[in-house]
């Protein structure tokens, strides 16, 4: 015998305002006098009502997410050539032509994120991602990248000959192929104070962060393409979300020029020590801003590198033994010549100031020590945020103790031949 | 169809249902980032396929089909690497990642099938059952059939509890929730 009742699914149809509209005024008439229907699509729509409510408390996305991912996608599209223009009648709607004047204002306005994503081997997968794989393939390199030989690494080794051992790790990349996206950073010179991260996980280098101009993005994503390895990058470059604060670090206390301020307590004593050179009264004044500013710019330039020797030692240092030789002569290489650029600073630094510094002992502490003590000096000579506390002689005297600290440091091959020895323990500032 | 003419298409669909497909996909693949990697592709597709005058009827069903293709893949992708899918989070998501208070959902869900799942979530997405059919490959009338054979698992689940409560003396003895009739 066939049921009288509404079934659920029709029910349910009901709600959902897909019945016909026979059906839908069978089915109501039908709901008026049965209890039991009534019952059961109530039931239906409480949980319905549920289901809708927990979908609202976990909704996670933010609003101003649907501008970034449009501005993304319109950075893909620009990427991409367009493709040969096969003219067809189809049923879409054509709503108007707003669209190119839409796609420059979103791309001038809105964050531009490049994904390179690359297979380190080759995935024999039943379905070839063709038409998905567009974007990734349109950031690969269009050039190659002729890699240095002291820098060509191995390949990871590829996934385990077990694949059903669940316990097996995956392929783990090295420090190996750490060092050599430190040498691509290097090389690049997004080592010198672009705010680039690298994070080393399972299967992949991450490399994320801000990088100062768009050359030098282009470079380092073609230059991780050209790897043996998988390196999965999100860098962007500061005119692409000028509203979005730069992440704040030591680096950003320096920036490379100061408005000179007139408190500055530096000034009055450049001022003095160019009177005495007898300079002429009319240069007094633009002569100690060019030495104010050079000052600030030499001491901008040491922080940064030596964050950048502190980083390898840091990175590097305690996993030493397990690096190949390659690898160990990458690190020294650009220990070096951080360390040469350092030097270079303190040199400039104190041909800057020379009537002011001093000769005085050394400062005890490493080189990173050596450095804040002298940038902090510089600081608060020549660009104070705040009034100074300190005394100027005591100032003086810290920068001078801070440069003759560095000068005094062994040669560079000597200290990074220590560091080869022994870096574990020690701090590049008491290698002898 | 020209550029213009398809990147106004896309336009509109990302203004609509972007969010949709980002929350689609990541009940699907349970990352945020993946998700959002998935519907950028789709678009893109979309977008090409546009140009190249292929004629689709609905793009909003046909992209949501791409994303649950992408979705799939992107799974087996990472099952095969062994790579939880979330670590891609910690990177390329720029959303704050669904908290603790999601369980809720996950917990609801968990008692469907697949197929019931995806029902589910289009239509929490406020799709048409034709919809839904067109984006899974089957007609409107399963789509009713799957949808109220869900919700009915789900209000079981929902109304556990207090469904317990009510069984009878008998069956609460036996079970030794009680130990005696008073």
């Amino acid at each position: 015998m066939k049921s009288k009742h509404s079934s659920d699914e029709t029910l349910l149809a009901l709600t959902d305002g897909e019945l016909s509209v026979v059906r839908v005024l069978q089915t109501r008439v039908h709901l008026q006098s049965c209890w039991e229907c009534r019952a059961r699509l109530s039931r239906l729509e409480a949980t319905a009502q549920s289901l809708a409510e927990a979908r609202l408390r976990s909704n996670f996305l933010s609003p101003g997410r649907v501008e970034t991912a449009r501005a993304r996608f319109l950075d893909k599209v620009r990427e991409e050539a367009p493709p040969p223009a096969v003219v067809r009648w189809s049923s879409m709607p054509v709503l108007g032509r707003r669209g190119l004047a839409f796609a420059a204002a979103a791309m001038l306005s809105l964050a531009a994120i490049v994904t390179v994503w690359r297979q380190s081997e080759p995935v024999p997968s039943v379905k070839p991602r063709s038409s998905v794989t567009v974007p990734r393939a349109a950031v690969k390199p269009a050039r190659p990248v002729s890699t240095p030989r002291a820098i060509r690494h191995e390949a990871s080794p590829v996934a385990s000959p077990l694949p059903h051992t669940l316990t097996a790790p995956p392929a783990a990349l090295g420090l190996d192929q750490e060092v050599a996206v430190w040498w691509m950073l290097h090389e690049t010179g997004a080592c010198r104070g672009d705010e680039v991260h690298v994070e080393r996980r399972l299967d992949k280098i991450y490399l994320t962060g801000i990088v100062s101009t768009d050359e030098r993005r282009q470079d380092l994503l073609a230059r991780a393409g050209a790897l043996d390895f998988e390196v999965a990058a999100e860098l962007r470059t500061p005119t692409d979300a000028p509203d979005q604060p730069l992440p704040s670090t030591p680096r950003d206390s320096a920036p490379a020029e100061r408005v000179l301020r007139v408190s500055a307590p530096g000034e009055p004593l450049v001022r003095e020590w160019l009177r005495e050179q007898k300079v002429d009264n009319q240069k007094i004044g633009p002569r100690t801003a060019e030495i104010a500013n050079a000052s600030v710019r030499a001491a901008d330039v040491a922080w940064t590198e030596a964050f950048a020797l502190e980083d390898l030692r840091s990175r590097f240092g305690p996993g030493w033994h397990q690096l190949s030789e390659v690898s160990r002569a990458s690190v020294l290489a650009m220990m070096r010549a951080h360390w040469r650029d350092l030097q270079r600073a303190a040199v400039r630094q104190r041909e800057a100031l020379a009537g002011v510094v001093t000769a005085s002992q050394p400062a005890e502490g490493g080189v990173f020590e050596a450095v804040q003590q002298w940038n902090q000096a510089v600081q608060q000579l020549f660009a104070p945020a705040e009034p100074v506390r300190v005394p100027t002689p005591a100032l003086v005297g810290h920068l001078s103790a801070a440069l003759a600290n560095i000068e005094n440091m062994p040669g560079d091959d000597v200290a990074l031949a220590a560091f080869a020895r022994a870096a574990p323990a020690v701090s590049l500032g008491k290698l002898e | 169809m020209t550029r213009d003419e398809a990147a106004e298409v896309v336009n509109a669909l990302f203004d609509g249902w972007y969010d949709s497909m980002v929350r689609f996909a990541f009940r699907l693949t349970g990352s945020v980032g993946e998700a959002e990697e998935v519907v950028q592709d789709a678009f893109l597709q979309l977008f090409n396929d546009l140009c190249a005058g292929t004629g689709i009827d609905n793009p909003k069903a046909w992209t949501f089909c791409v994303v649950r293709r992408g979705a799939a893949r992107s799974i087996q992708h990472h099952l095969k690497r062994e790579v939880p899918l979330d670590t891609v989070d910690l990177f390329f998501s720029t959303a704050p990642l669904p908290d603790a208070d999601d369980g809720d959902m996950d917990r609801m869900l968990s008692v469907l099938t697949p197929r019931e799942l995806e029902v589910v979530l289009l239509r929490l997405e406020s799709m048409k059952y034709r919809e839904i059919g067109s984006a899974l490959g089957i007609t409107a009338n399963t789509v009713n059939v799957l949808l109220a054979r869900a919700l009915r698992k789900l209000q079981a689940f929902v109304s556990g509890p207090e469904r317990r409560a009510t069984t009878t003396l008998s069956k609460r003895l036996e079970a030794h929730e009680i130990e005696t009739l008073q």
